[in-house]
């Protein structure tokens, strides 16, 4: 009866345990940039990419990871990434995260690396994407998201855009440093619903 | 004596103990297990794996052109299936001659290299024809741009993945049947993640490693629908 209640259990362990295992999979949590095309001159400029509520997936995580692309050029010197969210459809900023790579939020990316971008040349059709450091942050549906990457001098890569309007990732540009707005200020206004620059894709994981 | 009845006392509480805490336990699993199965009848529910087609209209004349359609890595949903399945539409004609259908899988998201080739076939063939007049096939006559005859093609043994693309080629031997033969594409842009263009040759042919065509015109033909089975 011991043995029997013991094997029983143990397999019943293992069984609920094998069914909960693909949850690991990262999976999209919108829908993202397909084709590319590519945009450059980023020198004192912030690339800012909305990532609307109202276009996330139904499946939730407990992690944000944001996917950026370059089409070509050797260096991109940031001065700053950080993440806004917003109420849906509105402007007022709710909350500022900061956005990291390697743990920085002012990373120099070298694309020529084939550490950072294995399959070189860079091109449009051979895009490096770079995956952005993971946040502990679940995006919800009540809000929206603007990721603003801020680029300094030196910088001479060039970026993605959606060569389609076929994306949730939206986006513009501003020829100043706008990561540097603090909660309750406004976003800069923009948007004219063309698809997102850098931004690629926004994952679990 | 007393003290050896109090022991054997003790050992029938703690067994009667354990008994119930494993019958406890087993309840407890067999429940969790029933959640998890009930969560995988759920999962066997058909579900889009990208956003699909829906208002149709007609691209005519097929006879040795090749329909390219991009399934991007990036517009993949989040589903549980096993397996992947393509749905193809026309939109007038009576005959549909296919010549091959392919999947490729790219190295890369936004990459145009290609890592695998998977055949695609229908009733387990890769070069099927399609009678569009018969009922069997598309049960609402006549098939119009307003009536499309949607085709289910065979479950390929795919999960796709978010950090490749996928090109679904399908091509069309040049006939007649195929010259007033007309498939779907969608009638407003940019509201499928699907892309693609036409183009005038055999692409179903090109292999591992091979360089898939970059031209891309923003627009699906033929292909509507990518679900789960």
């Amino acid at each position: 009866m011991k043995i029997s209640s013991f094997l029983t259990l143990a397999l019943l362990l293992v069984l609920t345990l094998a069914s909960q295992s693909p949850a690991a999979t990262p999976f999209n949590l919108v829908a993202g940039v397909g084709p590319v095309t590519s945009v450059n001159s980023w020198t004192g400029y912030s690339a800012l990419s909305e990532v609307s509520g109202s276009g996330l997936y139904s499946k939730t995580s407990k992690t944000t990871t944001f996917y950026i692309g370059f089409t070509g050029g050797t260096t991109a010197n940031l001065g700053n990434m950080v993440l806004y969210s917003t109420l849906t459809r509105s402007a007022k900023i709710k909350t500022v995260v900061p956005v990291k790579l390697g743990g920085v939020s002012n990373p120099t990316i070298k694309i020529t690396d084939t550490s950072v971008c294995p399959s070189q040349p860079v091109t449009v059709s051979n895009p490096c994407i770079v995956r952005l450091d993971p946040l502990t942050l679940t995006l919800s549906t009540k809000d929206d998201y603007y990721l603003v990457t801020y680029f300094t001098t030196g910088t001479d890569i060039s970026s993605t855009r959606g060569l389609f309007a076929n994306t949730t990732l939206t986006g513009w540009f501003v020829g100043a440093d706008e990561t540097q707005l603090t909660v309750g200020k406004t976003l800069p206004g923009g948007n004219s619903g063309t698809p997102a620059y850098f931004l690629i894709a926004v994952m679990s994981d | 004596m007393q003290v050896s009845c109090k022991i054997q006392n003790g050992a029938e509480h703690a067994e009667k103990h354990m008994k119930t805490f494993l019958k406890s336990a087993i309840a407890l699993l067999m429940l969790l297990s029933t959640f998890a199965m009930a969560e995988d009848q759920a999962k066997a529910t058909l579900e889009n794996i990208v956003a699909g087609v829906f208002t149709t209209a007609s691209n005519t004349n097929w006879a040795g052109f090749s329909s390219v359609n991009l399934i991007a890595g990036t517009s993949v949903m989040p589903t549980t299936s096993t397996q992947t399945v393509l749905y193809i539409a026309f939109t007038g004609g009576t005959n549909a001659d296919l010549g091959n259908m392919v999947l490729y899988t790219t190295t890369a998201r936004s990459a145009y290299t290609v890592n695998a080739v998977t055949k695609v076939t229908y009733k387990g063939a890769t070069n099927p024809s399609f009678n569009l007049t018969n009922t069997s096939i598309c049960p609402t006559q006549p098939v119009s741009a307003t009536n499309p005859c949607i085709i289910k093609l065979d479950p390929i043994n795919l999960v796709l993945s978010t950090v490749v693309d996928y090109y679904f080629v399908a091509y069309f031997v040049n006939d007649s049947n195929n010259e007033t033969l007309a498939a779907a594409s969608p009638a407003l842009s940019h509201i499928t993640t699907l892309t693609g263009f036409v183009d005038n040759k055999d692409d179903t042919g090109i292999a591992v490693g091979g360089t898939l065509p970059t031209t891309n015109s923003g627009k699906p033909t033929v292909l509507v629908s990518v679900m789960t089975e």
